[in-house]
């Protein structure tokens, strides 16, 4: 099972939206190609952004935890 | 002015499953079952339409299901996400027409009596159906009839990314093609006991019921008289629809 692990996001920001460009994981700095599917969970007032992305790596999920202000990644996998 | 007497019911194909495949490109077109990943005995929540073609069903024992598909491919069950994406979906659907019945997570009914013409509602529909594949990669289908059993019956008859309308006064025609087992309310036992009676659709139940209703009545009860009956009639009224409902939290894993 992959561990999520901290990550260093480039990010596009405005007012109505964030989206993430760029992201480093176990030192490699890896392109978004795609977003393919973002979401939002809620609990309480705490919010996690979901980003499901693809790269030339192979698929990742990446979140951030707004109460932290941090980000995490993971790579997208099944058994 | 009177709106049109419809009412629809959209079901969304394999959501889960469809889900996680439009959030990775990796698992299109690959048999995947949505469990709970590291459980000895998990169970399938959700199975993609290419597991389905080897007998993968919700519901199964994982291991059950590797079984008949080797090449499945598990992956892990997120609730909180399928919660987030249906109450979009259905905020989307209020687009549609503002009176929806949320019934559980992947299906709502709509009441169409919105529209004035029942071509317009059609044209809304296929807008959603188009948004829903835009916004989230997944397909429904949608059933639109007279009353809301016959809507759910229409919606499962052409799975997946079905668009069935049954018109009114068609709704005899519609259900000669329709086996009694893909009614809603209709359980093995009946089923097995209408098949030792010879009935192999619906249309043969409907006639038998108009031609000799004390058969049916002494071997089925009154409740099943009841369902054959609503399935022909305007039973929908449109009060339950006051507004957009959550999902039922049993409905969520």
């Amino acid at each position: 099972m992959t561990q999520k692990r901290l990550s260093k996001v480039l990010v596009y920001y405005n007012e109505e939206y964030f989206m993430p460009i760029r992201f480093s994981y176990d030192g490699i700095k890896i392109f978004i190609k795609t977003i393919t599917s973002n979401w939002i969970e809620s609990a309480g007032r705490e919010r996690i952004y979901h980003f499901s992305v693809l790269t030339n790596l192979g698929a990742y999920n990446l979140e951030f935890h707004e109460a932290l202000k941090k980000w995490y990644c993971h790579p997208s996998e099944s058994a | 002015m009177t709106g049109v007497e419809y009412v629809a019911h959209i079901d969304m194909d394999a959501f889960f499953a469809s889900i996680e495949q439009a959030a990775n490109p990796c698992l299109k077109g690959r048999p995947i079952a949505v469990t709970g990943i590291g459980k000895r005995h998990s169970i399938v929540t959700s199975a993609s339409y290419e597991a389905k073609k080897f007998g993968v069903r919700s519901g199964m024992p994982f291991f059950q299901a590797v079984k008949l598909c080797p090449d499945l491919m598990a992956v892990k069950v997120q609730s909180r996400k399928y919660e987030y994406v249906s109450r979009e979906i259905m905020k989307m659907l209020t687009g549609v027409s503002p009176r929806i019945m949320v019934a559980s997570i992947d299906e709502a009914y709509v009441d169409l009596g919105f529209y004035t013409r029942l071509e317009e509602a059609l044209r809304s529909f296929i807008k959603f159906k188009h948004d829903l594949k835009e916004s989230f990669g997944i397909t429904a289908s949608v059933g639109v009839t007279v009353n809301p059993v016959l809507s759910k019956i229409a919606s499962d008859y052409s799975k997946p990314n079905g668009f069935v309308v049954v018109k009114r006064g068609l709704e005899r025609a519609f259900l000669k093609q329709i086996p009694p087992g893909d009614v809603p309310g209709i359980g093995k036992h009946t089923l097995i006991k209408l098949e030792s009676m010879g009935y192999k659709t619906v249309g043969e139940v409907l006639e038998e019921f108009e031609r000799n209703p004390i058969r049916l009545y002494t071997a089925f009860g009154n409740s099943f008289l009841g369902l054959i009956q609503s399935l022909t009639k305007k039973v929908f009224h449109g009060r339950s629809f006051s507004g957009r409902n959550r999902p039922n939290p049993s409905a969520i894993p």
